[in-house]
């Protein structure tokens, strides 16, 4: 286990050198120059300042020296200020981590255990009406781009209703409309596959077993068919929760949340470069530690698999 | 020059809509206490007035700091932290007495040496200033001639330095805060205004506190003469349109900027809300047209350009009739705007392809005009998604009616200033918010190509902009800035497209908020009513 734990994290290591990289070159690729948006209509006015700012953030220098500069900061836990509010990266990006992972992790709750639900059900009714209504609503919810599913919530319960505030963090009444927002799609997708799953895992000849063994159907299910059915369902879940950070930068920004997205696509705007090489950064972090703890919940789903 | 400094007029107009409709006012006493929460699209990027600020950071600004003096909407100077001021008459050396009462929210009294720090501060370069180094023009030196009594000296002459100290980028910081906080005095920032920082979280708001000790407001603008009637202010940021209008809507907050044009007669409508408006002073939104680059470099081109844009219809159509048509280098709303110039290009599409068959420019199989084989097509550079496709298509349609085709390239922000600084377009529109008319030698001086976006070069607007630039008296500028602005529109350097107003939507309840000379909101004579 602690072997397979050290590759593992060996391996990462060039996933997120790759993405650092790849980010760095696409930023200082994409034409346009930080230092001008930052001074405006100034820029071309008083090329003397353009200069003199661009040397003062150390924008003239190669772009090797430019990399191997963040790099040897980032090992220190320094991520450089941002270009447009002057203010520590580290700050920044730490201040913007908790709203997004609350957000996240309730959004992804939210999703497995309504997915897996509905998954089930329309599984268990098989052909009936259920399953038709959960399958509905599974499409539904796939075919509703998040930002339209936000504005839509916010004018039946913020506007009309008048239960929940529309913007906003801390406090569960915040937090209640975004984790609708942003699980509704990889909750529609995890039912899908949950349903599937399960009718796959249906035809076994163990289901057949423990069915013959008298056991009552709400065992057989809950216990026997689901725990199996469940192991494709977490690969899924991994990608889906890489998918939803993704769509948490559409929601915060919907909800005017703080966080990681909202703090990416400002800085992107803005070319504000040393902001979204942090915010790059943690995102290759985050997903490399959920492919990590995706692979080990395998060895607890399903005994077969061990770590050695 | 100062760039975006955003100064502006407030508006009769304005404080007009203020006032409930119908029933002539019955006058109330203003009550302390109460929040305002104000939701902006874009988030002010500082509290500190001599860093590298965007325009929307000085309403944050303007509430925590004060400045030397005061300019009302009219262009008239009102003493602040200054009691009275000296100009030598060549504009290069400026005195200035100061209030001796002036504490700062640290409690550091306010004195020479605080100003002398301040412009001090604003060159140097670890300060990364952009906005504020531009307000500051010549800047030489600062002599403390007493302890209240500071002597501005400027290395050329420099008239509109009056109306730079004036704005929220030359307000005065605390030198003691400055000294303890360094670069983080953005996190502690610390002026004499009439609001305190309280906290900040980036992204999200900024929230500022009423201070108490307040009683040193301009002389003769606002009600309130002592500390404000707001307990607190948050600024918010809410970047989604929607979004922002559902807040003020449900009272989560209780003012917002800037209402969407589409969604001003609704909301104005409802007795629950009311709509400011308060007319931006400077460059209307306008397109400018390079005179270095085929096809505009052709005097006719851009005279039938002028000719052949209808701005009525299309205030009409795109705008909801919000914004009035503009027709002239300045907006109304300006000092020095000359309104014998709306006349000079009506709309007449005929005679916009009268000119071009003159010229030579012969319709082709296509429709699009055609001279020594080249074809009429007119490069216009924009930044896409922030407003400016729906006017740039639909000048397309204007001009394609005449022959001329316009090709729409559309950008991202940073590309885009690469582009033009280059030379690279034939049509790039601006919007620039200022309150002296001095703006008009940043967009046409000869020294100021590239930002000269038309990149004209012409000996007599160059010589009249810096005789303007060195005469202290603005009624003596004002008749060389007529003179400007009749060459602007006889070259045909740029086509006006509409006077813009800074739209602000609050609650009904929210009371006496009145408009800086660049049309941003000041909030010392805010009150909320109580329901």
């Amino acid at each position: 286990m602690a072997r397979y734990l050290r590759q593992r994290l060996t391996g990462s290591l060039p996933v997120i050198f790759g993405v650092s990289v790849l980010v760095f070159l696409m930023l200082h690729l994409v034409p346009g120059d930080p230092v001008m948006v930052l001074l405006g209509e100034h820029s071309a006015a008083d090329t003397a300042a353009l200069d003199r700012l661009r040397q003062t953030l150390g924008l003239n220098d190669p772009l090797p020296v430019q990399y191997g500069r963040f790099v040897w900061r980032a090992l220190h836990g320094d991520l450089g200020r941002s270009i447009r509010l002057n203010l520590p990266i580290t700050e920044l990006v730490l201040q913007a981590l908790k709203p997004t992972a609350i957000l996240a992790v309730a959004a992804m709750a939210v999703a497995v255990a309504g997915g897996v639900l509905l998954g089930v059900i329309a599984a268990v009714h098989r052909g009936q009406l259920m399953d038709n209504v959960a399958m509905f609503l599974g499409l539904v919810g796939v075919s509703m781009p998040g930002f339209w599913l936000g504005s839509l919530l916010i004018f039946v319960f913020s506007v009309q209703l008048g239960w929940f505030p529309a913007t906003g963090q801390g406090g569960l009444n915040r937090l209640v409309l975004p984790t609708l927002a942003l699980a509704l799609a990889p909750l529609a997708v995890l039912a899908r596959l949950v349903r599937s799953s399960m009718l796959e895992v249906y035809r076994q000849p163990y289901v057949t077993t423990a069915r013959a063994k008298g056991l009552t159907e709400r065992v057989v299910v809950y216990h026997h068919a689901l725990r199996n059915a469940l192991v494709p369902v977490v690969t899924l879940a991994g990608l889906e929760f890489g998918r939803l950070l993704a769509g948490a930068f559409v929601i915060e920004t919907v909800f005017s949340r703080v966080g990681l997205g909202r703090l990416a696509i400002t800085g992107i705007l803005n070319k504000d470069f040393p902001v979204v090489q942090g915010v790059a950064l943690l995102v290759a972090l985050i997903y490399a530690g959920i492919n990590l703890l995706v692979d080990l919940s395998y060895a607890y789903l399903d005994p077969r698999v061990r770590y050695g | 020059m100062s760039g975006r400094v955003r100064l502006a007029a407030v508006t009769l107009l304005a404080l007009a809509l203020v006032l409930p409709s119908g029933s002539p006012t019955l006058a109330q006493a203003p009550r302390t206490g109460g929040t305002l929460v104000y939701g902006i699209r874009q988030e002010p990027s500082t509290t500190d007035p001599h860093g590298s600020a965007a325009a929307v950071a000085q309403r944050v600004v303007a509430a925590m700091y004060d400045s030397l003096v005061f300019m009302t909407p009219r262009g008239q100077f009102l003493p602040w932290l200054a009691e009275s001021w000296q100009v030598t008459p060549d504009a290069k050396v400026y005195t200035f007495k100061l209030r001796r009462d002036v504490k700062f929210h640290d409690g550091t009294p306010f004195n020479a040496a605080a100003v002398k720090f301040s412009l001090d501060r604003i060159i140097d370069p670890a300060t990364k200033s952009t906005s504020a180094i531009a307000a500051l023009g010549p800047y030489d030196h600062t002599d403390v001639v007493d302890d209240f009594t500071a002597r501005v000296h400027f290395k050329d002459s420099y008239a509109p330095f009056l109306y730079a100290a004036s704005t929220p980028y030359l307000g005065i910081v605390s030198p003691t805060a400055v000294k303890k906080w360094g670069v983080d005095f953005i996190k502690h920032p610390v002026g004499s205004g009439p609001f305190k920082f309280d906290s900040m979280v980036p992204a999200d708001n900024i929230t500022m506190v009423r201070n108490p000790e307040y009683h040193w407001p301009p002389k003769g603008f606002f009600t309130n003469t002592g500390p404000a009637y707001l307990d607190k202010i948050v600024v918010k940021t809410i970047p989604e349109t929607s979004t922002r209008i559902a807040t003020l809507e449900n009272g989560e907050t209780n003012a917002i900027e800037p209402v969407p044009e589409k969604n001003v007669a609704a909301l104005a409508r409802d007795k629950r809300y009311r709509v400011l408006k308060a007319p931006y002073p400077g460059a209307p939104r306008l397109v400018f047209l390079n005179v270095k680059k085929f096809p505009t470099d052709d005097l006719a081109v851009r005279r039938a350009v002028l000719y052949a844009f209808n701005q009525e219809q299309m205030v009409r159509t795109l705008l909801f009739s919000v914004h009035t048509p503009a027709k002239t280098p300045l907006t109304p709303a300006s000092v020095g705007y000359d309104k014998s110039l709306a006349s000079m290009y009506p709309y007449d599409p005929e005679k916009a392809k009268s000119l071009l068959e003159e010229a030579g420019w012969r319709a082709g199989a296509d429709g699009i005009r055609v001279k020594g084989g080249r074809r009429l097509v007119l490069d216009e550079f924009i930044i896409g998604n922030i407003g400016l496709d729906e006017p740039a298509q639909f000048l397309q349609g204007q001009l394609r009616d005449v022959g001329m085709q316009v090709e729409i390239k559309s950008m991202a922000r940073a590309a885009w200033y690469e582009g033009i600084n280059k030379g690279d377009h034939n049509l790039v529109p601006l919007f620039y918010i200022y309150a002296d008319p001095d703006l008009l030698r940043g967009l046409y001086h000869t020294g100021n190509i590239p930002f000269n976006w038309s990149h004209v070069s012409d000996a007599g607007l160059d010589r009249d902009l810096e005789e303007a630039y060195k005469t202290p008296a603005l009624s003596k500028r004002i008749p060389i800035y007529k003179r400007v602005q009749a060459k602007v529109m006889d070259l045909a350097l740029a086509l006006p497209l509409y006077n813009e107003f800074n739209l602000v939507g609050i609650r009904t309840e929210v009371k006496g908020m009145v408009f800086d000379p660049t049309a941003y909101p000041l909030f010392y004579d805010v009150w909320i009513e109580k329901k």
